[in-house]
């Protein structure tokens, strides 16, 4: 019976795995493909042209890379930020219209960017912050902060603020209750926040458009030309080379998260 | 170091959790916030501490106000129920959090430590992982932490409630040994009653968020303000004699087989003790003796026996006479 449960679920996790690992695969294999038309099974014409086209232009390629994962990194450093700090008013505190405020955090969730996008560009011209990175980066957050709160809150709730007061009563200031206690404790789910806003900041298209006006760059809003020309393989290149990039950035990240969760050998990683 | 408290209000939005508290521990001293769950005994300890915020009243620690000092700036250090023991860090470290803080030099630290892991029994352990400790294990490193911290007066919240009986009686000893090394001024909030008069220079009798009575165990067991105090510590039978209720409790009833008093109703052997039921006229009365003594009087159901008062419980009386 335990065999057999084993069995199962180690075939759903390989579901799982194909999911990903098959389109990366698939991916990695256009990139140096000129053409490969249905049924066949692998492509029929391989060539370098996607590769050596991208890596010619590699001066626009480093600005679009800096500048999109710059971009993604500020929107999800300020979203760990502001969603750390709204938690812990959210779960911790009671004040008047917390209810109120709990759905204004959320409410990006049932509204699509592009209904909102067009009051949040005439609001960005009227205050100047359109065609600039700031409001780019500010425009992500609206998208990003939902989740960031969200998981935030339930990272927030499951710390609770008992050990802060242990720590109080101990002789700790509020911050030092806060950074020495309760951040090392938080950052498994500090983690997860980041990354969540950082994709969702890099796949923001039409905001970027809208609001970048053109003039800011992002990696979709090179990508999305590239797609309907049909440019199918330089399309997968920059993924690739993209998805490589993302991938440093996390372990990054990680490692920096690593350093301050040293001990942290709680329920979390277990 | 010493507490006093005039007539302090806590509240929790609207409700009123503590009504006019007042209390006085001198240096030294031990004393116990005794009630049932509920009654607000914890509230005061964390008011104490600076957690939650008077509504009015006073609280002074050695002759200085306390109001809108923070908590750590008290000197007052709680081991909660749930111990609060962090997660992320070892036994030592925990033991350390205070010291760190303090800013006091890692050699000393690191001496500190063994000492306190000495005291309470747990030498070597300072790189053990609080998840791989037993509860009672926990408890004791949550008493070392809190005492690294210096407290000027420890606040224990009911820190054996977890535990069973034997390991609750150690920690009990411990407490009080670690009380009087120490030098320590320690308010311990417990529901066992067996507990508060066992350990404690006083005891504060606490009942929906007022208190009863502040005596000393003798005290507080002989002389109680009124029948719930009195009731708390042990069944009462109320008698009427010569036209006045008496309070007695059930070891201070004799048993007198050759008399006439009323019928015996009912015997419960309790190993050491054993309780007796007798329907007498003046209602029915509920006593307790040794086991030897009830097997020395060879009595059983039915029987008609005497019953002699040895001494009443003044309830509510002026604590003047014995």
């Amino acid at each position: 019976m335990k065999k057999k449960r084993f069995a199962i679920t180690n075939m759903i996790l390989a579901l799982f795995v194909l999911t990903v690992v098959l389109p990366i695969a698939v991916m990695i294999v256009w990139t140096v493909t000129e053409r490969w038309a249905w049924p066949d099974l692998v492509p029929q014409v391989l060539s370098l042209r996607a590769l050596s086209e991208i890596f010619r232009r590699s001066e626009a390629l480093a600005k679009l890379f800096a500048s999109s994962i710059m971009i993604s990194a500020a929107v999800a450093m300020a979203s760990v930020v502001i969603g750390t700090l709204t938690a812990r008013a959210l779960v911790l505190y009671e004040f008047w219209g917390k209810r109120m405020m709990y759905f204004f955090t959320v409410l990006p969730f049932m509204v699509p960017a592009t209904v909102f996008a067009m009051g949040v560009q005439i609001s960005f011209i009227k205050l100047g912050l359109n065609n600039t990175v700031a409001g780019v980066v500010l425009s992500h957050l609206i998208c990003s902060l939902p989740y960031a709160v969200r998981l935030m809150m339930d990272g927030t709730a499951a710390v609770g603020d008992r050990l802060e007061e242990q720590a109080r009563v101990l002789g700790a200031s509020m911050g030092q209750a806060f950074f020495r206690v309760t951040f090392p404790l938080l950052v498994p789910v500090i983690l997860s926040s980041f990354s969540m806003a950082y994709i969702v900041s890099f796949s923001q298209y039409f905001l970027t458009l809208l609001i970048g006006g053109g003039q800011v760059k992002t990696f979709t809003i090179v990508m999305v030309p590239y797609l309907q020309g049909g440019d199918r393989n330089i399309a997968c290149a920059y993924s690739v080379i993209f998805l490589g990039i993302t991938l440093a950035v996390f372990a990054l990240f990680e490692k920096i998260a690593g350093r301050w969760g040293k001990n942290t050998d709680t329920e979390f990683y277990t | 170091m010493s507490l006093r408290i005039e007539q302090l209000n806590v509240a929790f939005g609207k409700t009123e959790v503590l009504h006019e508290i007042s209390l006085d521990i001198a240096d030294g001293e031990f004393v116990s916030l005794l009630g049932a769950s509920g009654c607000g005994k914890s509230t005061l300890l964390k008011s104490i501490a600076g957690l939650l915020e008077a509504r009015t009243g006073k609280i002074q620690i050695d002759g200085r106000e306390m109001n809108g000092v923070l908590p750590e700036k008290r000197g007052t250090v709680i081991v909660f129920q749930d111990l609060r023991l962090f997660p992320h860090m070892t036994a030592g470290k925990n033991i350390a959090f205070p010291m760190s803080i303090q800013g006091i030099p890692k050699e000393r630290q690191k001496e500190t430590v063994e000492r306190l892991l000495g005291q309470v029994q747990l030498t070597g352990y300072e790189n053990r992982k609080i998840r791989e400790m037993s509860g009672g294990q926990m408890q004791r490193v949550a008493l070392a932490r809190a005492l690294a911290a210096n407290p000027r007066l420890l606040l224990l919240d009911e820190p054996f409630s977890g535990l069973d009986e034997r390991l609750r009686a150690e920690m009990g000893e411990l407490v009080r040994k670690l009380h009087l090394e120490n030098g320590l001024t320690t308010v311990l909030v417990t529901h066992d009653k067996q507990e508060a008069l066992k350990f404690s220079d006083r005891i504060a009798l606490m009942s929906g968020g007022r208190m009863l009575q502040y005596d000393t165990p003798q005290r507080i067991f002989k002389y109680p303000v009124n029948r719930e105090v009195a009731e708390y510590f042990g069944r009462m039978n109320y008698i009427r004699e010569k036209g006045q209720e008496i309070g007695v409790r059930p070891f201070d009833i004799r048993i007198v087989p050759s008399g006439n008093d009323g019928m015996v109703k009912d015997i419960v052997f309790m190993g050491e003790t054993a309780e007796i039921r007798v329907d007498t006229p003046k209602g029915e009365v509920f006593c307790m003796l040794m086991s030897s003594e009830l097997e020395a009087m060879d009595m059983s159901v039915g029987d008609r026996v005497g019953i002699e008062i040895l001494r009443n419980v003044c309830v509510g009386m002026a604590k003047t006479e014995e």
